[in-house]
């Protein structure tokens, strides 16, 4: 068998290296992209436009918006006169927020009758909407609970009251950096496209020029052959992934606390699975473009948006929960996170990881048992 | 009168020089082959002539339309058809002609007519509903014929037409070219590696090297052929009859095939001289006609 | 005019041929569309919660209680030990966590510095931003009640909140479209970018040569079939996500239809140009996805905010039709914004189509070499 197979990789490898440009770009195009996206991209909620309108200048209004600025979330673009011209700023797209105080604010405030602040919001970014929300009610709320703090001072009422108790601390990610909780789902898209898409054209391109129908004359087995084919590729993958890592370990700061070995199986698994997806899309296309058409659909988005890249899966409906157990970029981001944040083990991530396997196993059968049974032209 | 005149063709690839300064004129009303071996310059000489490829020197003239500045000028004339019989594979037969019929803005019921002439003139009623991808190659060499005639062009460019295809098609394939350039008045270029096809032309351009080494009639140029071909059958070694051969005076060129050997002498050596130079028995040997690959071969010998 | 309409049926004869590539050029966009539109949700819901009681009094689980009845919070684990809430949080199977210390009510009623702590993953940020923000705000309304509890009168800012356009803030209202928007450029972008390539591989490109067909009309003939295509499309998934998602479609259909056709032109133009400086299928279509798609997919807007990227390589951002046609369908779609107002994303759309279009009619020429 593999005696029978040396012969194929041996022409496949002098083909690739043959070709500069595609060897290099095999090589370093991974690593190319994760370094641009990876500066480019950010999921950080920073410098939403609000615009205010503030016609008495209280120290309430003066506190509210030092408050909002200094959380570094917001930016004030406008100052207005008339409530309509905030309302006409959201329309236009000037700012995002609109925040009215009503005269007498603060006196209303106090004896707490009145509507005294009205907040808009334009919901139509609901991403953002999101944060602004949650940011001004929670902010509302501490004002308030300063307010209460100062009022029972000044009545002096039986008891010392309890100061804020909140210790937050949090994990793997102190600072929250977007490229360290972006870069691995980054990885996993990079591997899953290049892998799987790079397989399945080299197949797909020898079944088209019928160059296939030569070698399938000798005799070996359509299995050997598509092995042959692969291994190649599957190398050249696991060298560029190996750098695309390494390079995000040194310029991303990524803490790689975990084990390298664990993290060598994981990115060896996805990548079969990439491969193996890979293969069986060329067992069922008859030509580059059907090849590609179904490649595209069933690796670009699904592996942005259904593997927890950025969108969280618990917050998914069920029925599209259950739709994320096929997505084998889910269960390798989570093992990279692990992996490559957290410092976690074999033993924390075992569920992933043997889905993972599981899988990688299931897509090469599916597509050796379609080979052997239709063979490949 | 001329319909093509071409004069100091040349056109580089880089360092190789594929078409090498040829000039030469073509008659209406005639087939002329370009002949010679593959990598000779025949279809990329074909290609410049259709537009299909620039120039590097030299001016291409169809009638009087200067076809390196105006090709689309021309294209309505032409007829082409490539070496791989270019045709979309996921179509018919069908849909492949009329296809190209449509490009050339050809009514639909004269489209539909001379669709029906030409299934029934190229036999292709059975496979009409055929996916060209589907077809033996002869057959789809017929079917990329008519694509290309389906417009009645009177300038036909058939690049190697019958490589690959049986000698009973390639027959066929001529006598159609044949009564296609007598009914519509037109004129072809044919080219082709099988130097046998010379007889079919009217005219023949050999190739060689980028360069036109020979052009005439066929019968012309046989006529014009100064040298004696004879041919003898022997049971020696091919490289004793190497060995022999080589060492004699007066011998331009011969070729084994078989145990019969074919050998090119100076014009002024007869049969008895080849038996003493060489010491062939003399009843062996035989005086032949020359064919165009013994033309072909003296001239490329040097 | 007839030439050009005859390739069309030409190519779409073609397509039909192919068994497959029709049903998954209209199917697949559908059933994308109905997945992704659910899955691209920025909701921040049923955060998986554990919880370090070390105090068990009422007062602790009283603020327990205000955690897990919020619904942003989900309880998973309780336990007394720290070190099971560090392998929770380490093998991720909860997001955070919230340790009550011991003698917590006692120092409520007495002490200035009780202390709670609370833990988040940052692996997640987004997660972790939002389930802090929630955890201050239970956390201050729970002391506020605490509090005002001993007052006769009590402060409060009374606030009014209103939510514009999208007043549930779903994020299907803000993601379907772009969504939408994506699956249109994989159907006139990436796929067409293989189309005119494929006839120079077959050699078919040259008996097209010699013909009388101009290079303009090949160019129109082969997009005009995945137009048509697009076309269909545009038609179903607008109609899913106005009808089944419920988007709503606030702008004039005829901005819509506007803003869908300068796209498709453009998008096209983008196969056509890549199509034609390459010379296989192979290539035009690795060049169409690394030059074009990726960044698109990245860098427009679509899921990162564009406002967040380094200027310098928000440039690319600003060439890719993508950033204008998302930002168009939002606004349109939600905001119910007209030509008029959103003239800009117009323009730039109207000038990459012209531009991109006009580059590869340039380019290419009639003689293939």
């Amino acid at each position: 068998m593999i005696r029978r197979i040396l012969p194929f990789i041996k022409k496949e490898f002098t083909e690739i290296l043959r070709d500069r440009l595609s060897i290099t770009s095999l090589l370093l195009l991974p690593s190319i992209l994760l370094f641009l996206y990876g500066y480019a991209i950010s999921l950080d909620i920073k410098e939403i436009k609000i615009s205010i309108c503030d016609k008495e200048r209280s120290e309430f209004s003066r506190e509210f918006t030092d408050g909002l600025i200094s959380s570094g979330y917001f930016r004030i673009t406008a100052r207005r006169e008339s409530p309509n011209e905030i309302e006409s700023d959201l329309r236009t797209s000037k700012s995002q927020v609109g925040i009215i105080f009503y005269p007498s604010v603060y006196k209303n405030f106090l004896r707490n009758n009145e509507p005294s602040v009205q907040i808009l919001v334009d919901g139509s970014n609901a991403q953002s909407s999101q944060y602004t929300l949650n940011y001004l009610v929670g902010a509302i709320e501490r004002f308030t609970q300063n307010a209460i703090k100062k009022e029972l001072i000044r009545i002096n009422t039986i008891q010392t009251p309890t100061e804020p108790l909140l210790t937050e601390r949090i994990l793997f990610n102190p600072l929250l950096k977007s490229p360290l909780y972006l870069i691995p789902g980054l990885i996993a898209f990079v591997i899953m496209i290049t892998g799987a898409i790079s397989t399945t054209i080299s197949i797909v391109k020898e079944k088209e020029n019928r160059t296939f129908e030569q070698v399938i004359l000798c005799p070996v087995s359509p299995f050997t052959l598509i092995i042959g084919k692969i291994i190649p590729y599957f190398v050249i993958s696991l060298v560029s992934s190996a750098i695309m890592i390494l390079l995000s370990i040194l310029f991303f700061d990524l803490p790689t606390k975990g084990s390298l070995l664990f993290l060598s199986y994981a990115v060896i698994i996805f990548l079969l699975c990439a491969s193996g997806f890979g293969m069986l899309i060329s067992t069922i296309s008859s030509s580059q473009q059907v090849a590609f058409t179904i490649a595209a659909f069933s690796t670009l988005l699904p592996t942005i948006i259904l593997s927890g890249f950025v969108f969280p899966i618990n917050n998914m409906p069920e029925i599209i929960q259950l739709i994320t157990y096929i997505v084998p970029a889910k269960y390798f981001i989570a093992i990279l996170r692990g992996i490559l944040l957290k410092g976690s083990s074999l033993s924390e991530l075992y569920p992933e990881t043997l889905s993972l396997t599981i899988f990688a196993v299931l897509i090469v059968s599916a597509s050796i048992i379609r080979i052997k049974k239709k063979g490949i032209i | 009168m001329e319909i093509i005149s071409v004069k100091s063709l040349t056109k580089r690839f880089g360092n190789f020089t594929a078409v090498d300064n040829i000039s030469f004129g073509l008659k209406p009303l005639t087939i002329n082959g370009f002949l010679g071996p593959n990598g000779a310059g025949k279809t990329t000489t074909i290609k410049m002539i259709c537009g299909l490829l620039r120039p590097d020197e030299g001016s291409i003239f169809i009638e009087n339309i200067d076809v390196i500045e105006n090709p689309e000028k021309a294209r309505e004339k032409m007829g082409y058809m490539s070496q791989n019989f270019s045709l979309y594979p996921d179509l018919t037969a069908r849909e492949n002609i009329l296809f190209f019929a449509d490009l050339y803005k050809i009514k639909k019921s004269e489209r539909d007519n001379r669709y029906a002439e030409l299934t029934d003139e190229l036999n292709l009623h059975e496979y009409q509903n055929t996916l060209t991808s589907d077809l033996p190659l002869g057959i789809r060499q017929r079917v990329a014929l008519a694509s290309a005639v389906i417009h009645h062009p009177v300038l036909l460019f058939l690049d190697e037409p019958t490589s690959g295809v049986d000698p009973i098609s390639r027959m066929k394939f001529f006598d159609f070219i044949r009564k296609y350039i007598n009914s519509h008045k037109a004129t072809a270029i044919v080219s082709t590696h099988f130097l046998t096809e010379a007889a079919h032309c009217n005219e023949i351009f050999l190739f060689n090297r980028g360069k036109i080494i020979l052009s005439g009639q066929p019968a012309e140029i046989i006529q014009n052929f100064r040298y004696n071909i004879f041919e003898t059958k022997t049971s020696l070694l091919t490289g004793e009859i190497k060995n022999i051969l080589n060492n004699s005076e007066g011998i331009i060129e011969f070729y084994i095939f078989g145990k019969r050997v074919r050998i090119i002498t100076e014009e002024d050596i007869d049969i008895q001289q080849i038996s003493v130079r060489t010491g062939i028995d003399i009843s062996n040997i035989s005086v032949v006609a020359p064919s165009f690959e013994d033309v072909f071969i003296s001239l490329t010998n040097d | 005019m007839w030439v050009i309409i005859s390739f069309i049926k030409k190519e779409l004869r073609q397509i039909k041929r192919d068994k497959r590539i029709l049903p998954i050029l209209v199917v697949a966009p559908v059933l994308q569309l109905l997945v992704l539109g659910y899955a691209a949700t920025f909701d921040i819901k049923n955060i998986e919660f554990a919880v370090c009681d070390f105090d068990m009094s009422n007062s602790s689980r009283e603020l327990i209680d205000n955690f897990t009845s919020s619904s942003y919070f989900i309880l998973k684990y309780q336990t007394h030990s720290t070190t099971e809430i560090d392998t929770l949080l380490s093998s991720g199977r909860i997001k955070s966590a919230l340790i009550i210390p011991k003698n917590f009510e006692k120092q409520l009623y007495t002490d200035r510095n009780t202390k709670v702590l609370f833990l988040t993953d940052g692996t997640e940020g987004t997660m972790a931003n939002v389930s802090l923000m929630y955890a201050r705000t239970i956390l201050s309304r729970f002391i506020n009640r605490y509090n005002t509890g001993q007052m006769y009168r009590v402060p409060a800012i009374r606030y009014e909140l209103r939510i514009w356009y999208n007043p549930d803030l779903k994020s299907s209202n803000f993601m379907v479209p772009a969504i939408f928007a994506l699956l249109l450029s994989i159907v006139a972008m990436l796929i067409p970018s293989m189309a005119l390539v494929k006839e120079k591989e077959t050699g078919t490109i040259e008996q097209l040569y010699v013909t009388p067909i101009k290079p303009y009309q090949i160019i129109f003939g082969k997009m005009s079939a995945f137009m048509l295509i697009s076309i269909i499309d545009v038609v179903i998934v607008t109609t899913i996500a106005v009808l089944w998602f419920n988007v709503p479609l606030r702008g004039s259909l005829f901005d819509l239809v506007a803003a869908i056709l300068l796209f498709l032109i453009s998008t096209l133009g983008i196969a056509t140009f890549f199509s034609t400086v390459t010379n296989t299928q192979q290539q035009a279509m690795m060049s169409v996805m690394f030059l074009f798609f990726l960044p698109s997919m990245l860098l427009s807007g679509f899921i990162f905010p564009v406002e967040n990227i380094p200027l310098l390589v928000r440039w690319i951002s600003y060439i890719l039709p993508l950033t204008y046609f998302i930002d168009i369908l939002r606004n349109l779609f939600l905001k119910g914004s007209t030509i008029s107002e959103l003239w800009i994303q117009y323009s730039m759309l109207s000038l990459i189509g012209i531009a991109i279009f006009i580059f590869s009619l340039l380019k290419f020429r009639k003689n293939i070499d």
